[in-house]
């Protein structure tokens, strides 16, 4: 093969290789501290349904983990100690869908003539 | 020459290699935009309709103020639809939008009443009436059975979001109480959906009511008769609450407390796992009827002091469970 081919794919190579490289830095920032084998204070997080997701809170109560266990389920949107009950007892059944049921008979249709 | 075609070889395959990668993450794309867009159609639809019998059956005046207040009524829901607003787009629709829609069919039926039809007139009218019919439910059936689809996708999006989440568990607590909650999840809920929604004898009329029979979490008012609200939220939580008190119950037993902080994480444990009783216990009362919000106000009560135990537990062992 030509030299001056091989030097052209050689630089287009080392060009994808460093917009990989930004690419996983970007996204490793969710992810880097959730893969332990030990329960941190934030994989006791609950859950509200992966929409709607409330945002982060703080809770001041118990804190004496590590801060990479603490950050430990940072990427599934439970921060670590991040829920008290005060915070989300009231808000946490937030999925909602539209509804097209209500009313059906209230909005039967009249013939004119 | 050779070189830049070397650049614009590599540049093609890259593009292939991007295109696969975003063909294996689309399916996890929010689809809760068509949702809301198919239910605003089902609602224009209607709009559509009422307003063209008026039309063709009332005094000018009374379609033009009906037309004023439906063409308001529909803004309103396109302002909390654009806000993903959706309890307000429910509360909206179920109320004000409903009782105006009913206005509108009474001024039809007392337009009906307050005028002597002649043979001809009444024929006209039933022509422009059902020629109005027509219309409606074309745009009906796409309305609903967009609404359909995008349920079923929403409801595959947020089960593949579950998923992940226990991925991230998978190697701190036993996740297959979890596992399983998902496969119940898509058994009883969202395979029954899709089988009623293609189904080839499926009328407008059936796939609405299998959208209202069928939900991941609550809203399906259908109640025992055809309703099945599955609380997967709740039930969730509920599961990963119990594991993780499992997981923190072998590190206890495992962990070389003194008597005092032993006594103390060992009865934080029994607290922590009557809290998840009794959440399990009422959201196993509700069966498959929707929970009522004192319910889910409960429920996640009992859950958050589990989590705080849990939290306190972890804490005593040393911050890691």
């Amino acid at each position: 093969m030509d030299k001056i081919y091989l030097f052209g794919m050689a630089v287009a190579a080392a060009l994808l290789l460093l917009g990989c490289a930004g690419g996983n830095a970007e996204t490793g920032a969710g992810t880097g501290t959730t893969s332990g084998t030990s329960l941190g204070t934030g994989d006791v997080g609950l859950d509200s349904g992966g929409v709607d997701e409330l945002p982060p809170l703080t809770d001041e109560g118990v804190g004496t983990a590590s801060a990479d266990e603490v950050a430990g389920d940072a990427s599934a949107g439970t921060a670590a100690d991040a829920l008290s009950a005060s915070d989300l007892g009231l808000e946490s059944g937030n999925y909602t869908e539209p509804d097209i049921t209500q009313g059906e008979a209230d909005m039967e249709p009249v013939e004119p003539f | 020459m050779k070189m830049i075609f070397g650049i614009a070889m590599f540049a093609i395959l890259a593009t292939a290699v991007f295109a696969a990668e975003d063909a294996s993450t689309a399916q996890l794309t929010d689809p809760t935009g068509s949702l809301t867009g198919s239910a605003l159609a089902e609602a224009k639809c209607r709009v559509d309709f009422v307003l063209a019998v008026l039309d063709a059956a009332a005094a000018e005046e009374i379609y033009a103020q009906h037309m004023a207040t439906l063409t308001g009524d529909i803004t309103h829901l396109e302002e909390y639809a654009q806000a993903n607003d959706l309890r307000a787009f429910n509360g909206y629709r179920g109320s004000t939008y409903v009782d105006h829609m009913k206005d509108a069919w009474n001024a039809v039926r007392e337009a009906k009443a307050n005028r002597n039809q002649t043979a001809e007139e009444k024929e006209t009218l039933r022509s422009e009436y059902n020629a109005a019919l027509e219309t409606y439910n074309t745009c009906n059936a796409g309305a609903i059975g967009g609404f359909a689809t995008a349920k079923i996708s929403r409801y595959e999006y947020v089960v593949s979001n579950y998923e992940e989440k226990i991925q991230q568990l998978k190697n701190k607590i036993d996740t297959t109480g979890l596992e399983a909650l998902l496969a119940n999840a898509k058994q009883e809920i969202i395979e029954p959906l899709k089988a009623l929604v293609s189904s080839t004898s499926a009328t407008p009329h059936g796939i609405r009511e299998a959208v209202g029979s069928y939900c991941l979490m609550d809203g399906c008012q259908g109640g025992a008769t055809t309703g099945v609200n599955f609380h997967l939220e709740e039930k969730y939580n509920i599961e990963k609450m119990g594991a993780v008190m499992q997981e923190l119950q072998l590190k206890v037993n495992a962990a070389n407390l003194g008597t005092d902080k032993g006594k103390n994480v060992r009865d934080n444990l029994a607290l922590m796992a009557e809290h998840i009783d009794n959440a399990k216990n009422a959201v196993d009362s509700a069966g498959n009827l929707e929970l009522t919000s004192e319910q889910k106000k409960a429920v996640m009560s009992y859950l958050e002091q589990a989590s705080g135990l849990a939290k306190q537990i972890i804490a005593a062992l040393g911050g890691s469970g």
